[in-house]
């Protein structure tokens, strides 16, 4: 949907999901799997003392992590990074793999457009290694 | 979408804690000044999940307060315009549905529904249903949907979110 | 072109054209190009021959092709003077155009033979035309017919040695009026070209440069700008001010052809079938009531709506069908042409306003919506619609170039570059530049707004900035050709707006906050038994919320009244007390499990305002019954309250009650929580609402004595009810007080020195009606001779105005006891010392006062500062008056007058002393005369200061006319009945109560109202019988 042409002039951070583009702000950030959020969260909560307050975002966030997260255990969380991350993919895009799991390669481009840079095969390839992971772990 | 980021930060300390557990005491207001805000800059600080530094203290003359510069790591979550995400169906109305996904709120509108999907007025619970029946959007139902666009102010980040690409809509 | 050496040689060729037609010559003209010519009849059709002709001579076309940088600008005079000229023209037939064709480009390509060679070699030398311009002012409106006579005088001296017309064109712009423009070598042939001319100002022609000339010329071009869909409306006529888009544009005849939406009259229509049953009409079927052109006579404008074929079938009107081959098949009533249901209609380039015309959302739609209907039900004409291309039915919005700023993206829509994206760079006078978005094009492009149109693609996040919805901002839904869709950030509801009012931006607005007296969250009354809470402040109207949870759009005018009930509770589903400012949660309804804070209570709903709702900027309306308390910590809901801002911080608290425990206990913590408003308005609050619902009496004012319940207060008002009439008047509320509370110890215990230092103004106000008593008494005193001492009847009044002790001290302010003010301060000092305390102090400062007098007037007597004087009046005065509130009533009759302003009473005052009295059956003396010292009754007050009287001594002796210069009133004495006779008082009847000789005024217990006054006794008279 985003169309390459009109980038906003200046008005705005230009971010551009097609071309992996992001705010200057975030250049820094490593993007996480819902798997990995739920994680962390849960430890977070856990090592926390005995009632600490969390705000309501926290729990809203665990919530959704916990809800949308595809792997449960950290080893296949493992592979999955070790995977997708062989086949030369962007942090985004690996997390938008592994949070979204699309089942043919049509519809990763569809859904995470820049991946069509990528071939239709080597990317259907990929899709079916994770879903193992999922189905096996 | 998620992500893991070093953020800075000045923090004021009251003099009354300049004492042992100074920096413990740092670290829990910083927890609670920061987490659960949300910065059209970054977007939701969820947590954080590590202090890396905290600078020496500054006693400032004016208040007596004292200032130290900490750098920490969050989780962080902000929609991006394109992205494609889940989210649970909060409420349904006429004009069409709000979402969410962990912190943020997402509304789509029924200009960003596929035209197939009518709003069902008579329903007990209100819903979305598509002409042959065989889809419906109402409330706690799972939902992918693609970001179109964000309103970010300093405190707040709301979404409008469409269903009407391809893959998008109820995940069954 | 360098033509000079030809010239004669060309005119002489001309002539054999023009001999024969005018039109030749204009032909002529204009093949020649540099002589546009004065003879401002050329037409398009013209035009289009001429190239028709040069096509076949290819030797033209070089000659043309050298000249070609005189061509432009010749061509557009020749345009410019086609349209004002040619329909004149318009009727000669063309098979004289043909002809003359024939024979001119004959004759012109013998001429062109012979001049071609010389005529390079001049022209190459010579780049520069030798032609000039001259400038010549002929009178208003008769530019025309001076260019026509031009033309026949050069037609007529064509052969003419001398007087030879020389000139090479003339012309006259429309949008100069007044102005000819003539091009010839010489200013002489100008001059000898105009003698004889009437038409023109007798000035001397004026040589115009060139480059102004062109200018001249292209700004002409402007007016021309008339393209399909363009917008116009319609000035004059039944479709007056109606929206249309035009849909062809004829230049030669100044007529545009506009696409409008019909106003038939069906009713004059079939009334007019009746009348004249048959009629012949070139393109209607030969029954002329089918025509729907309302007769103009009609008063009542017919509806605008759009032309259906079925219903003028139906109603039996007659209607064609013809095709065109230009714009498709049309239906035909009454001359009128009709498609798709708009009406086809030319209009004079003069009865349509072209300039900065835009539409409105509405009326776009209208012509949108049409489109639509057409596309889908009427395949017939849409077809026809379809294949009518020509003119777009989306017509295009001709945006104002203000409308765009820097940075904005816009979309080519027009031209070449159509849907090219673009950055605009710059603005300037009907110009934009941008930078197209392409990687292949990077250039600077330049666009006329029109061409361009702001482009928003759906998620933006964009500010109106401009119609209905301005200042709003939104993401965007749904973009459309005419209009976006966006969602509201404030309201969360989706509006419709067009692209040109839109901006991107990245702030959010919050939106107006008042409109009128109104402000976002009040409640206001929609009807009579409506109320709602106002949810947004649009431009001229509100979105009101009411108790049914429905949201109405209400005009500013059409609000009602505020109401204001901020101290309304009620209870909540476990019986708490809930008040506006509580933050509350659903528990049941839709709402359920929302929180928020109470804005508004209104019978059994509450209007709450939530953080996590969306719609009414977060309003909603539970019922009472379904909310709860926010338990525990009341801390927290006072943050709410200032959350919410200083607006809808609730002082009250329910009223009294709860008050007297926040402030016994601190228990609420209500006012340590709450900044600005706490504390001291509380309290005061607390102290007003204690008057709620009981009875008090009225202090002071026309109404003082008077009891009455109190209904409703606010800080500083309270209303009464009276008792006795029912009546309810709104009294300040320091002028009441609860009985059996004495007014002093009220206010004086109640009221610290703080209270007192701001009501000074007040006391003064108050008071200044004893003041020229005093002075009055003691001019009385004076003029009298009497005996009592002014320092007794200081007492006197000091004693009265007890209560009111200040009042002496403005009382100093008076002129005549100016040189006591400097005590003023003194004595307030005094009080501040003395607030809260007993009366004894208030007692002592009149005493305390008098020092000074007696210092500083040493001609009056003082040397009595007696107490007892007072304490003497009271002995007299009834005992009931000293245990109840003694000084009160006393003070009633200087009372009254405190609205009026001090210096007027003044002078009232000492009028009153001037005046002659008023009254019958009064006791009066005679003073001198005849009568001396005898006593009568005055029967009739005959004049103004005279009257008649009886003698009193038996003799019943009826005297007339009697001055009143030589009566005396009779002095009253206790418990006598009086009578006033003086003043705003006059002609009110009562008993003396207290006599006071001292002061020479007595306390009469009035009649009317049981009230008692103070009067001085020459204002009173006794009343016989």
């Amino acid at each position: 949907m985003t169309d390459p042409l009109l980038k906003r002039a200046g008005i705005q951070e230009e971010e551009d999901l097609t071309l992996l583009k992001f705010p200057k702000d975030l250049k820094d950030a490593k993007f996480l799997l819902n798997s990995e959020v739920a994680i962390l969260l849960e430890h977070r909560k856990d090592s926390s003392d005995e009632g600490t307050e969390f705000p309501q975002t926290f729990h809203k966030t665990l919530a959704y992590a916990e809800k949308f997260s595809r792997y449960k255990n950290r080893t296949s969380i493992k592979q999955v990074r070790i995977n997708l991350t062989k086949e030369n993919l962007a942090e985004f895009e690996i997390a938008s793999l592994a949070n979204l799991c699309p089942e043919n390669s049509d519809e990763a481009k569809s859904l995470i457009p820049s991946l069509k840079r990528i071939d239709d095969d080597a990317l259907q390839a990929t899709l079916d290694e994770l879903s193992n992971l999922r189905k096996f772990n | 979408m998620f992500f893991h980021l070093t953020l800075e930060k000045d923090l004021h300390i009251h003099p009354k804690h300049c004492g042992p557990n100074l920096f413990s005491i740092a670290t829990q207001q910083l927890h609670s000044e920061v987490e659960g805000t949300c910065s059209g800059r970054y977007g939701f600080i969820i947590t954080i999940t590590s202090v890396d530094f905290i600078s020496k203290g500054k006693v400032l003359e004016s208040s007596g307060f004292v200032v130290f510069q900490v750098r920490y790591n969050a989780i962080i979550f902000k929609p991006f315009r394109g992205e494609v995400l889940d989210a649970i169906v909060t409420k349904v109305t006429n004009l069409g549905f709000f979402a969410e996904a962990g912190p943020l709120s997402i509304f789509v509108s029924t200009q960003l529904i596929p035209s197939d999907m009518q709003f069902d007025a008579q329903s007990a619970n209100p819903c979305f249903v598509s002409e042959d029946g065989s889809t419906r959007i109402s409330k706690d139902d799972e939902v992918r949907l693609q970001i179109k666009g964000t309103r970010i102010d300093a405190t707040e980040i709301f979404a409008i979110g469409s269903i009407r690409e391809d893959y998008l809509g109820v995940i069954s | 072109m360098g033509r000079s050496d030809d010239d004669e040689e060309y005119e002489e060729e001309e002539e054999e054209v023009l001999d024969d037609d005018n039109e030749d010559y204009d032909y002529e003209e204009e093949e020649e190009e540099e002589r546009s010519s004065k003879r401002n009849k050329k037409s398009s059709f013209f035009d289009d021959e001429v190239e028709v002709a040069n096509g076949d001579d290819d030797e033209d076309d070089d000659e043309e092709a050298e000249d070609g940088w005189e061509e432009m600008p010749a061509e557009e005079i020749a345009r410019t003077r086609d349209r004002s000229i040619y329909m004149d023209n318009n009727n000669r037939a063309d098979a004289d155009i043909k002809d003359f064709k024939n024979r001119f480009v004959k004759s012109y390509r013998d001429h062109d033979d012979d001049r071609y060679d010389d005529d390079e070699e001049d022209y190459m030398d010579d780049n520069i035309p030798k032609q000039s311009y001259w400038r010549l002012k002929c009178r208003l409106g008769e530019e025309k017919l001076f260019i026509a006579s031009m033309m026949q005088k050069m037609f007529n001296n064509i052969n003419h040695p001398t007087d030879k017309v020389l000139i090479k064109s003339i012309m006259s712009p429309q949008h100069l009026p007044g102005h000819i423009y003539v091009e010839a070598e010489r200013e002489v042939h100008v001059k000898t070209a105009i003698k004889g001319m009437s038409q023109l100002l007798p000035n001397a022609p004026i040589l115009t440069p060139l480059k102004d000339i062109i200018e001249i010329i292209s700004t002409s071009k402007k007016n021309v700008d008339l393209k399909k869909g363009t917008w116009v409306r319609i000035k004059l006529g039944k479709y007056k001010a109606d929206i249309g888009q035009i849909v062809s544009y004829d230049p030669s005849k100044s007529r545009v052809t506009v696409k409008i939406i019909p106003r038939i009259d069906f009713a004059a229509m079939t009334e007019d079938k009746k009348n004249k049953p048959t009629n012949t009409a070139a393109n209607t079927n030969e029954d002329g009531t089918k025509k729907k052109e309302a007769p103009k006579r009609k008063r009542t404008r017919p509806q605008a709506r759009f032309f259906n074929p079925d219903e003028v079938e139906k109603m039996g009107l007659l209607m064609t069908k013809t095709a065109t081959t230009l714009h498709g098949s049309f239906y035909v009533l009454n001359n009128e042409k009709y498609k798709d249901g708009f009406l086809y209609k030319p209009f004079r380039l003069s009865s349509i306003i072209v300039d900065g015309v835009s539409p409105s959302l509405e009326e776009l739609e209208k012509f949108q919506d049409r489109e639509e209907k057409v596309g889908s039900d009427n395949e017939d004409y849409s077809r026809n619609s379809r294949s009518d291309a020509s003119a777009p039915l989306l017509p295009k919005v001709v945006p104002k170039s203000t409308h765009f700023s820097k940075g904005d993206t816009v979309k080519v829509i027009e031209g070449d570059l159509k849907n090219l994206m673009g950055i605009v760079q710059t603005i300037e006078d009907g110009q934009v530049t941008i930078l197209p978005v392409h990687d292949n094009f990077k250039e600077i492009l330049y666009f006329k707004p029109h061409e361009l149109q702001k482009y928003f693609k759906v998620g933006d996040h964009v500010k109106a900035i401009a119609g209905r919805y301005e200042g709003e901002t939104g993401l965007v839904l749904r973009v459309e050709d005419l209009t976006i869709v966006l969602l509201s950030d404030l309201t969360m509801s989706e509006i419709k707006v067009k692209p040109q009012d839109l901006q991107e931006c990245t702030e959010i607005a919050t939106g107006k906050l008042e409109l009128g007296n109104y402000e976002l969250h009040d409640l206001v009354q929609i009807t009579p038994q409506k109320v709602g809470v106002i949810v947004k402040v649009e431009r001229d109207s509100f979105k009101i919320l009411d108790e049914g949870s429905n949201v109405s759009t209400v005009k500013l005018q059409e609000v009602g009244n505020k109401r204001r009930n901020k101290s309304i509770t009620t209870l909540d589903a476990h019986n708490n007390t809930v008040t506006a400012g509580d933050g509350v949660e659903v528990l049941d309804g839709i709402y359920r499990g929302k929180q928020g804070t109470i804005l508004h209570i209104s019978r059994n709903s509450l209007f709450i305002k939530g953080r996590d709702i969306y719609e009414n900027g977060g309003v909603f309306v539970v019922r009472t019954s379904y909310c709860s308390l926010l338990g525990g910590s009341k801390n927290k809901l006072n943050n709410n309250n200032n959350s919410n801002g200083g607006g809808y911080n609730n002082n009250s608290n329910g009223g009294g009650r709860d008050f007297n425990n926040n402030r016994g206990g601190g228990g609420r913590g209500e006012f340590s929580g709450r900044g600005g408003m706490g504390g001291g308005g509380g309290r005061g609050r607390g102290r007003d609402d204690g008057f709620l619902h009981k009875i008090v009496t009225i202090k002071s004012g026309p109404w003082k004595g008077y009891t009455g319940i109190v209904r409703e207060c606010t800080e500083t008002m309270a209303q009464v009810e009276l008792q006795t009439n029912s009546k309810r008047l709104n009294v300040q509320k320091t002028n009441i007080a609860l009985p059996g509370e004495r007014p002093q110890s009220q206010d004086y215990s109640d009221n610290n020195s703080l209270y007192h230092a701001s009501r000074t103004p007040m006391h003064r106000s108050e008071d200044p009606s004893m003041t020229p008593m005093r002075r009055s008494n003691d001019l009385w005193a004076m003029r009298s001779n009497e005996s009592s001492s002014s320092s007794s009847s200081n007492h006197w009044f000091d004693d009265n105005n007890s209560h009111d002790y200040n009042s002496t001290t403005p009382g100093t302010n008076y002129s005549t006891y100016s040189p006591y003010t400097p005590n003023t301060p003194s004595e307030f000092s005094h009080h501040h010392n003395s607030g809260g305390n007993n009366r004894q102090d208030n007692y002592s400062t009149p005493y305390d006062r008098n020092t000074p007098m007696n210092l500083n007037t040493p001609s009056n007597n003082f040397d009595t500062p007696t107490p007892g004087y007072s304490s003497s009046g009271y002995e007299h005065s009834t005992p009931q008056d000293i245990p109840a509130s003694p000084f009160t009533p006393h003070n009633a009759p200087q009372t009254p007058a405190t609205p009026s302003t001090p210096a007027n009473e003044d002078q009232e005052e000492e009028e009153i002393e001037a005046q002659f009295w008023v009254g019958v059956n009064i006791e009066v003396i005679f003073r001198e005369g005849p009568h001396q010292n005898k006593h009568a009754m005055v029967l009739e007050n005959t004049t103004e200061s005279t009257c008649k009287v009886e003698l009193l001594d038996g003799s019943k002796e009826i005297v007339s006319n009697v001055s009143q210069n030589i009566l005396t009133l009779a002095p009253p004495i206790k418990k006598d009945k009086v009578v006033v006779v003086k003043g705003k008082y006059a002609s009110y009847t009562g008993t003396l109560f207290v006599l006071d000789k001292d002061t020479n005024s007595g306390i009469v217990k009035v009649d009317s109202n049981l009230d008692f006054k103070v009067f001085k006794m020459t204002q009173i008279a006794k009343l016989l019988k």
